[in-house]
């Protein structure tokens, strides 16, 4: 665009066209860098949206869209007829809030601590051991999650060695949400760590050097250059996570929750799971990931107005 | 509920018969009637043959030769397969000419292959090919609990249907009924079905044709329940802790408690019996059905009632008498706190790793996962015992039943391969009826190898693999499958150089599998009253389908929190306001409506 500028207000003025013309030949490659990836958003992102319409159909696989009665807002008063929707959507909003939370700190504090540490081999293999688990599904990491907590498991024996009470992790209703939430931050913390350490290290050093020679202490360096460096970062991954206050985990709840602690840990996804999917009742499967799509999109269209109005941080 | 309830007992019995032969459970599912004498090992005279099967074979010269020198080898060439079992000629199937068939494989989880073989192409195909000339090709495959339910709904959703259906019940044959995608058999199955097949699936009379009919045409072949009851809960305790601490078999639910509490103080264990309880009340091991029976209700279970209707089992009395004891056993800490989070297959590995000496579980049990059980404490000898009696001497237990699953055929496949499945169930029939003992046929390279004239146990069974692998057109077996005294008493007493080393290992039975499973079958057998049936096996109702899901949770979650102490017993009762409330009123009403119009 500069370069287009300059050019053109030095010597005689070539026709707007031709400036248009030779600014996409300069860029067509890039252009064409961008189809594939375009073709396969509208392909698998947009062209499968004509899907929603079952939402509001009584949709019946065998008979088609077409087929299939229509049957307006029906699914979701369905759904909000269920005594305990309200229930399984404060599950779901408190497990994926202190998720999002813990995790977000623990990601953050790992990157920190791992940032401070200097030998690099040692730096590397503590980063590789960290997201291990991430790579572990949660059929095999819950199946070893329910020999760990289980009441003889591991984690209770160290309990009771040193003097604390044996805790029923996965059946105690009461304790069930805070498993979910530090067993899920266990297995992605040093996963979500990874972008953060990627934003440490753009920060320039010479800002270090500036500040040790001002006297800053290791702590001080770490609270006025690290943080202020990476904080574009931090709002990023906040602002992105906001899409996921309906996420609780589905696939960690089916694998970990029994009914001694459907009062708390019963969510959404695990309700349509069984209702929607194994019920087939898809229409109504279907209402709920839109709705769910609706309000992900209301709170991160909010989180990017309150980043940009607050932070004044703008993502694009 | 009904739809999860049969969901559950088909894809465990899938995992269990996998299971089961995981070890050498060949002979634990041919041998199911009762003997004589089923605790004294039936064995032949000579020492070396009473070992193993492969010593016996090696003490006759040359067991290839002994083998063809038993009437029942003479009549088929050497190396065919058949020759191990058939008494007389079968007559040859119908051969088609290369006739694809796609199919739906909902396989068990005990299906390997050998080496190259691949779900497409493997030594079960090709054996089908060569015979009938019939490929079962895999339209799409799913394996277990986890993977079946979601695979069928996706196909569902997406239209992908195979031509050939097994193991279409539930909700997915109401909607594919209904929507009349399913294929009109009834003339084809009139003029093709041999008069041995009709007998054999109850034809026409039979109760499982209920779900499939409709105008009075079947759409489908029903599998068959025969009074199989392949998964009814026994009692599976160590009899030699029971020596030990000079104890009897229980047989009334004091009893019961006193061992669950004497094997769990005096053997230090973590439990007095192993349970699972994430699945509901009943299933297929570590089940807790009979402490329901012994007050005779069964949550889940429509059963009839005095007036003639059906009432859903869970919301009758003796339920509170149940979960009350139930609450005092949790409390005392003999069924161990993760029992909630324990299916049943996670609940096996409490007697595996030996932290149990009882539990309930089919008569399949000694084939697994008892031999694991062995492995690990080389003393435990598990014994079986009826279902204990409640304090009125009532006994029951959840009867198994497969009535509801079928096999059927999608709407405008072409006729001819509808009349090669009947055939090659015709042929099935045909083979099993002259199978010495009783048996379905057996596959070289499925059931057994023969290396030097040994014999060993294969990667499987081939029920296993036409139950789940490739088109089997008939489940479950009918009696004949089970070994009858007759027949055994007729191998014993062979003498054993007639009897090939397949047959050899049948009787000598060098790991006790057979011997006591065919023990569990007598006494599962001789207690037929015990059980408590599920009298509806239609597809789920419009409400089921709406309220299930919720009344399927707040029943779970009462019955949990009752016996884990979150709740007092009394909540029994809320739990059965609030069924009925929810739904439950309007199900009994649609499922006693579908009763009367079956009648």
């Amino acid at each position: 665009m500069g370069v287009a500028k300059a050019t053109s207000s030095s010597i005689a003025k070539p026709s707007a066209k031709a400036v248009r013309s030779w600014r996409v030949k300069r860029k067509l490659p890039l252009y064409l860098m961008l189809v594939p990836a375009l073709i396969g958003l509208v392909l698998f992102h947009y062209y499968p949206m004509y899907g929603i319409v079952i939402a509001f159909q009584k949709y019946e696989p065998l008979l088609g869209f077409q087929k299939s009665p229509w049957v307006g807002f029906y699914q979701f008063e369905l759904l909000f007829s269920q005594p305990d929707i309200w229930e399984m959507l404060r599950n779901t909003v408190t497990i994926a809030v202190g998720k999002i939370t813990f995790g977000q700190v623990a990601s953050l504090v790992f990157a920190l601590l791992l940032h401070e540490v200097r030998i690099p081999w040692f730096k590397r293999t503590i980063q590789s051991l960290s997201y291990v688990l991430h790579f572990l599904s949660w059929v095999i990491f819950g199946g070893m999650l329910l020999d760990v907590l289980a009441s003889q498991g591991i984690i209770n024996n160290a309990l009771a060695a040193i003097g604390l009470a044996r805790l029923a992790f996965l059946t105690n209703a009461s304790v069930f949400q805070p498993t979910m939430i530090f067993s899920e931050v266990w297995k992605e913390f040093g996963f979500g760590a990874v972008i953060f350490l990627a934003a440490l290290t753009g920060i320039d050093p010479t800002l270090y050097e500036a500040a040790a020679v001002d006297g800053a202490s290791r702590w001080k360096r770490m609270l006025h250059v690290t943080l202020p460096g990476i904080a574009p970062t931090i709002v990023l991954m906040v602002t992105l996570s906001l899409g996921g206050v309906l996420n609780a985990g589905f696939e960690q709840i089916l694998v970990l929750y029994n009914p001694a602690v459907y009062a708390t840990g019963d969510i959404i996804d695990t309700y349509v799971y069984r209702a929607g999917l194994l019920g087939l009742q898809f229409s109504l499967g279907a209402a709920v990931g839109l709705l769910k799509g609706i309000i992900s999109l209301v709170l991160i269209a909010l989180s990017y107005y309150l980043a940009d109005r607050i932070a004044n941080y703008r993502i694009f | 509920m009904k739809a999860l309830k049969t969901k559950i007992s088909r894809r465990a019995f899938l995992h269990g018969a996998a299971l089961t032969t995981a070890g050498l459970a060949v002979a634990a599912c041919t041998s199911a009637t009762p003997t004589a004498a089923p605790t004294s090992a039936p064995k032949p005279a000579e020492p070396s043959a009473t070992t193993a099967p492969t010593q016996a074979a090696e003490a006759t010269t040359a067991p290839t030769e002994a083998v063809a020198s038993s009437s029942a080898d003479s009549m088929f060439p050497k190396g065919d397969p058949r020759r191990w079992l058939l008494d007389r000629p079968v007559p040859a199937p119908k051969k088609y000419d290369n006739l694809v068939i796609t199919q739906n494989y909902d396989m068990n989880q005990g299906i390997k292959f050998n080496g190259n073989d691949t779900i497409s192409d493997n030594v079960m195909s090709r054996y089908l090919k060569e015979e009938i000339g019939v490929y079962y090709e895999p339209k799409w495959a799913c394996k277990g609990s986890e993977t079946c339910p979601t695979a069928w709904s996706t196909a569902m959703a997406a239209d992908d249907l195979p031509e050939f259906f097994t193991w279409l019940g539930g909700v997915n044959l109401g909607k594919l009924l209904d929507a009349d995608r399913l294929e009109d058999i009834t003339d084809i199955w009139e003029t093709t079905a041999s008069d041995l097949t009709k007998k054999n699936k109850e034809y026409p009379t039979g109760q499982i044709y209920v779900p499939i009919t409709k105008g009075g045409r079947i759409y489908g072949i029903p599998f068959s329940n025969g009074g199989y009851a392949a998964h009814d809960s026994l009692l599976w305790v160590r009899q030699d802790w029971l020596d030990e601490l000079g104890l009897k078999m229980p047989d009334t639910l004091d009893d019961l408690y006193n061992v669950a509490k004497a094997f769990k103080e005096k053997k230090q264990l973590t439990m007095g019996i192993s349970a699972a309880g994430s699945e509901g009340m009943a299933t297929w091991n570590s089940s807790l059905d009979p402490f329901f029976g012994a007050f005779g209700v069964m949550p889940t279970y429509w059963v009839k009632t005095g007036d003639g209707k059906l009432a859903y089992g869970s919301t009758l009395p003796g339920n509170t008498d149940a979960l009350t004891v139930l609450a005092n056993w949790f409390k005392e800490g003999l069924i161990e706190p993760e029992f909630v989070t324990k299916g049943a297959a996670k609940a096996a590995e409490n007697l595996a790793g030996n932290k149990a000496g009882m539990y309930f579980a089919p008569s399949w049990s000694p084939g697994w996962p008892l031999p694991d059980s062995k492995k690990n404490d080389p003393k435990a000898d598990w014994v079986s015992g009826r279902v204990p009696a409640g304090p009125t001497g009532q006994r029951g237990r959840a009867a198994f039943q497969v009535a509801g699953s079928t096999c059927a055929f999608l709407k405008g496949i072409d006729p001819i391969k509808i009349e090669a499945v009947i055939n090659h169930l015709n042929w099935i029939y045909d083979m099993q009826a002259a199978s010495v003992i009783g048996s379905h046929v057996k596959v070289e390279g499925i059931d057994y190898v023969e290396e030097n004239g040994e014999v060993k146990a294969g990667i499987g069974t081939t029920a296993e693999f036409y139950e789940g692998g490739a088109g089997y057109p008939t489940w479950y077996y009918p009696a004949m499958e089970q070994m009858t005294d007759e027949k055994m008493n007729q191998l014993l007493k062979a003498d054993p150089k007639t009897l090939n080393p397949y047959l050899l290992y049948t009787v000598n039975d060098p790991d006790g599998i057979s011997t006591k499973t065919r023990a569990a079958n007598s006494l599962k057998f001789q207690t037929m009253d015990d059980q408590i049936v599920n009298q509806f096996i239609g597809a789920p109702t419009a409400t089921m389908t709406e309220a299930g899901a919720r009344l399927e949770k707040i029943e779970r979650e009462a019955y949990i929190k009752i016996i884990t102490g979150g709740a007092p017993v009394s909540d029994w009762e809320k739990f059965v306001a609030d069924w009925k409330s929810q739904g439950g009123d309007k199900i009994t009403e649609e499922i006693n409506a579908w009763w009367l119009s079956h009648q």
